[in-house]
């Protein structure tokens, strides 16, 4: 691929990765400085990129890992226990993400609000909601990113909008 | 509830997204059509895609964040330049390598056209003018289908953004039978306040015009194609065509999920409908 035809196709997916940045993190700042990074590592790693196949899930994928890397290292740095627990794949439902007690106050934040209850979830369902419903992209794009089979991330789906379900339940639709 | 609900409520996600083959999608519906309970769930579903939908449109990329990440392609183009250089000047410094070749004489000039071809390659000025064209029209499309607009609507906004954020729409193409005008939305492309005004083709495809009043920004008039008596710029980005322009002040992207020909087509029409901005 020319390199301006790399930098154009990166660059008209600017607000797609940013929007998908935004839904990992949860801040617009942090969102911007991992845009930037993804554009960074990007382009310093274009040669592992093999023209002809998918750039958007290339670029998603630098996205997100970096996003865990981050995560990892700030949690590290802060040598506390996990921020959210990653549930199992057993869990099917709200209260397996969240705990019996840990719904209700995490359902009072939430108060009918999609954004907030999105971001309640664990990452993995989180993820997968955003791309698969969000974003509406293919079963096997959004395996391609997360690195999963794609009967995980349709799992992933199923049991994620559940949860948001639940957390959504007790209130007006809007 | 019935003892396949469970299997019924998963399959249900691809009865949505229309995957579902149709003997799949049969069952499904007859189950539908005899269950007291999926059909709630299947309406459940339905308004959790609305509201996730409807979260979409919240955000796009902020002005400083395009601005910064064209900085970065920039510098990283930079970089990536002077890296290349590297290799070549380790291998000169190997007593092996130049005793070897017994050509220094040679390899200077080659060492030196490369430097010199180097330090002149500047970052392509379309780049990023293209790029910007391509996403306002994958913004303009997918705001327009998503939220419609209403004729009368898309007047006063035409005017409002001429007139609160100077860009030049009034004196833009503003559509005809066969290319009417269907939406405009304000937005910020190349470092300024710009506006996607977008139009529906006979054949319902979305055509969408960003206009930037962008003084700064050259479209180099010798890199464009002839078109009737102008040479815009034409070019295939993925599945969209654009045609790229500047006229007074002002940068103009008309872009299209159509062929260069057709493109070609449609420009003239936009270019001869716009007069130059004041």
């Amino acid at each position: 691929m020319a390199t301006t035809d790399f930098e154009q196709e990166a660059l008209g997916l600017l607000d797609p990765l940013y929007r998908f940045a935004r839904w990992l993190t949860g801040s617009e700042v942090e969102a911007r400085d991992l845009v930037q990074d993804t554009f960074v590592l990007a382009l310093r790693s274009r040669d592992q990129f093999a023209p002809g196949t998918n750039l958007r899930a290339w670029l998603f994928r630098i996205t997100r890992n970096r996003f865990l890397d981050l995560r990892q290292r700030r949690r590290r740095e802060r040598l506390t226990g996990p921020d959210t627990p990653e549930p199992g794949e057993q869990a099917d439902e709200a209260a397996a993400f969240f705990g019996d007690r840990e719904l209700g106050r995490v359902q009072s934040l939430v108060r009918g609000d999609i954004t907030r209850a999105l971001a309640a979830l664990p990452e993995a369902y989180r993820t997968a909601i955003v791309l698969a419903d969000v974003e509406g992209w293919t079963w096997e794009e959004v395996a391609a990113i997360l690195a999963v089979p794609i009967g995980t991330v349709q799992s992933r789906v199923f049991r994620g909008r559940r949860a948001l379900r639940t957390l959504l339940k007790d209130y007006a639709p809007r | 509830m019935m003892d396949d609900c469970a299997d019924i409520r998963f399959r249900l996600a691809l009865l949505r997204r229309g995957e579902l083959d149709e003997t799949e999608a049969v069952a499904v519906r007859a189950h539908l059509a005899g269950c007291p309970d999926c059909p709630a769930e299947l309406d459940a579903e339905r308004l959790l895609d609305q509201r996730l939908s409807e979260s979409q449109l919240m955000w796009s990329a902020p002005p400083e964040l395009r601005r910064a990440v064209h900085e970065v392609i920039v510098r990283e183009g930079s970089l990536r330049r002077r890296g290349w250089r590297r290799p070549l000047l380790r291998t000169l410094r190997r007593p092996a390598v130049a005793a070897a070749l017994g050509a220094a004489a040679v390899l200077l000039v080659v060492a030196a056209t490369s430097v010199i071809l180097t330090r002149t390659r500047q970052p392509d000025p379309l780049t990023i003018p293209l790029a910007e064209a391509l996403a306002g029209h994958r913004r303009g499309v997918l705001e327009t289908e998503l939220r419609g607009s209403e004729k009368a609507d898309v007047d006063r906004v035409v005017a409002e953004i001429q007139q609160r954020l100077g860009v030049p729409t009034t004196t833009a193409f503003r559509g005809d039978a066969d290319l009417p005008l269907v939406a405009v939305e304000p937005t910020y492309a190349l470092g300024h306040p710009g506006a996607i005004l977008v139009f529906r083709s006979p054949e319902g495809r979305l055509v969408t015009l960003l206009i930037v009043r962008a003084p700064e920004v050259a479209i180099p008039r010798e890199r464009g194609t002839p078109v009737g008596p102008f040479r815009p710029i034409l070019r295939r980005q993925q599945d969209v065509s654009t045609a790229l322009w500047k006229q007074g002040n002002a940068v103009y992207g008309l872009s299209a999920p159509v062929d260069e020909k057709e493109i070609a087509r449609l420009y003239l029409k936009v270019r001869q409908g716009t007069s130059n901005p004041g």
